[in-house]
């Protein structure tokens, strides 16, 4: 059962630079949100909610980059060392096998996501007692989805494009991600190209901004609104078929 | 059992494998012969379906290669061998039993008799990316053995064996054909398909340039050397008219076909039509000196062939 994922994850965890790139995360988290770092028209920030959200977002902010630095070899490498031959000419289907490989990758970014959450709730706890912890939950809630989008449309691309060009595209579509907001204004505002083509960028991008609105309405006290999970979602499914199509017509 | 039809491969603008038809049958073991780049390693994808045929078709069992019905009745060993280096061998072949669909309960005895039959019980424990060239080759046959599966699939099975590795894989091989398995090997080790396989293919250029049982190439090709002081045109023609044929080289004549009890015979109508032979020199052709004169150059491409595709 799951046997691909289990191996992926396996690999995955063995990768030394994963534990750098999460040590220099969660220490960046944990610095910048230290008594005195944050501040607002020069006075320090200390209300708890305040910051619990500035460390939710930074989290969610380096886990989209741990999520596209996990994915960005999911397909490539193993097609690459011919592996995928001892594989696909098994009872494994392609689209097994790409499901198969995605998930591994997604559980491995999921676990990063989890550990810097873990490290985020210590740090609240022990700064402002048990309550401020709590403020986290919707991290736990929320934060699994952007990440199966970032890794779906990483692995995706990686399925026909090397390495680089896989982890370039997911970083940009990070950052179209978290300013999905801003390029949904343009789009509305105007109607020439430029307006087009904002358009075009809120389909493609994976809807981060959405996840961070809703974990902050959420610490205000909003229940979570599921069309969030749904829109997510939607993406993860058509990220996937895609990353399948390909795969099922690539020769290896 | 393995069957195609006018099958072609193009890698863009270059034609990789050309119009190939050929039929193995069950229990048939087989060899794929070829220069590099000949189309060897294509035509075990296609079959595999790995890669899609620009034209043609190639069926395993009835089905379309690559078909789902067909993938667990064939085990396949590839030529580059790259398993994930920290997985032990037990846990490699524990790995492709699993996505073989090999029942959790059999798992144990296939895994172990794949080690047995391959010589790695010893080395069970050992990470895949600390085994040498040999030991990862034996690895490689040994995971496309799990399950037992009727056809084998060998890209260049014996290659970095040692000679005692390369006596117990080809032993190994030759007690797959005996249980009536259905084996095509591509190898470029000509020694040993000589005593593994029953029939050749040879791949030139891709296209299948000659194929036939392996006992043909060395009737077919068995010839003699005449040494004389003198040959005359008159030994020429009786040799011709007998059914021989007389290649001139510059020291002595090249007759053929010629086994071993038809040299008599050359004796005989050569000193009859006044020639004073000084030596007679049997060759045995090998399968080499086919592969190397088919390999070797366009004009000589199928000058023996016993069976011209």
């Amino acid at each position: 059962m799951l046997a691909i994922t289990r191996l992926t994850v396996r690999e995955g965890l063995r990768k030394r630079q994963l534990y750098l790139f999460l040590g220099i995360a969660s220490f960046m988290i944990l610095v910048l949100l230290s008594p005195g770092n944050i501040r607002w028209d020069e006075s320090k920030i200390t209300e708890p909610r305040l910051i619990a959200q500035i460390g939710l977002w930074m989290t969610l902010v380096f886990t989209s980059f741990l999520a596209v630095f996990v994915a960005m070899n999911a397909i490539g490498s193993e097609v690459e060392r011919g592996s995928t031959h001892l594989v696909l000419v098994r009872q494994v289907s392609r689209a097994r096998f790409w499901l198969e490989r995605w998930l591994g990758v997604t559980t491995l970014a999921w676990l990063n996501a989890a550990l810097m959450l873990g490290a985020l709730m210590v740090s609240l706890g022990l700064k402002f007692g048990a309550g401020a912890s709590k403020l986290v939950v919707p991290g736990w809630w929320l934060f699994p989805l952007p990440v199966a989008c970032l890794t779906a449309l990483v692995t995706a691309i990686n399925t026909r494009l090397p390495l680089a060009l896989a982890g370039f595209g997911g970083i940009v579509a990070a950052l179209f991600g978290f300013f999905r907001g801003q390029l949904g204004i343009v789009a509305d505002a105007g109607s020439g190209t430029h307006a087009w083509i904002a358009q075009v960028l809120v389909w493609f991008s994976p809807p981060l901004n959405r996840v961070v609105s809703q974990v902050f309405r959420m610490n205000g006290g909003e229940g979570l609104d599921f069309w969030v999970l749904h829109e997510c979602m939607l993406y993860v499914y058509a990220t996937a078929a895609i990353g399948v199509l390909l795969f099922s017509r690539r020769e290896v | 059992m393995l069957v195609t039809k006018g099958l072609c491969k193009n890698y863009g603008r270059t034609p990789a494998l050309r119009n190939l038809d050929l039929e193995i049958r069950p229990g048939e073991v087989v060899a794929l012969l070829g220069a590099n780049g000949a189309g060897k390693t294509t035509t075990i994808k296609l079959l595999l379906g790995l890669i899609r045929p620009s034209a043609g078709e190639a069926k395993v069992c009835g089905f379309a290669a690559g078909h789902m019905q067909v993938r667990g009745r064939i085990g396949y060993s590839p030529e580059s061998r790259r398993f994930h280096e920290f997985l032990t061998i037990a846990e490699t072949l524990c790995y492709y039993a699993e996505l073989a669909r090999i029942e959790r309960s059999r798992r144990p005895k296939e895994i172990e008799r794949a080690m047995n039959l391959t010589g790695l019980m010893e080395l069970r424990d050992r990470k895949a990316g600390k085994l040498s060239k040999g030991e990862a080759q034996r690895l490689s046959v040994a995971q496309s053995l799990l399950g037992d599966p009727p056809i084998l699939l060998l890209d260049e099975p014996t290659s970095g064996l040692d000679p005692v590795g390369r006596i117990a894989m080809r032993k190994l091989l030759e007690r797959c054909g005996e249980e009536g398995k259905t084996v095509l090997l591509n190898s470029h080790i000509l020694s040993d398909v000589e005593s593994i396989c029953g029939r050749v293919l040879i791949l030139r250029k891709g296209v299948l340039a000659w194929q036939g049982q392996i006992s043909e190439v060395v009737t077919a090709r068995q010839s003699v050397e005449v040494h004389a002081e003198v040959l005359t045109a008159e030994a020429e023609a009786s040799l011709h008219a007998d059914g021989f044929t007389v290649l001139r080289r510059n020291s002595h004549w090249e007759v053929s076909p010629c086994p071993a009890s038809r040299v008599p015979r050359v004796a005989e109508l050569v000193v009859a039509a006044g020639g004073r032979i000084q030596a007679l020199i049997p060759r045995g052709n090998s399968l080499e000196d086919l592969f190397v004169e088919l390999s070797g150059g366009e004009d000589n491409a199928g000058h023996y062939s016993t069976d011209r595709a």
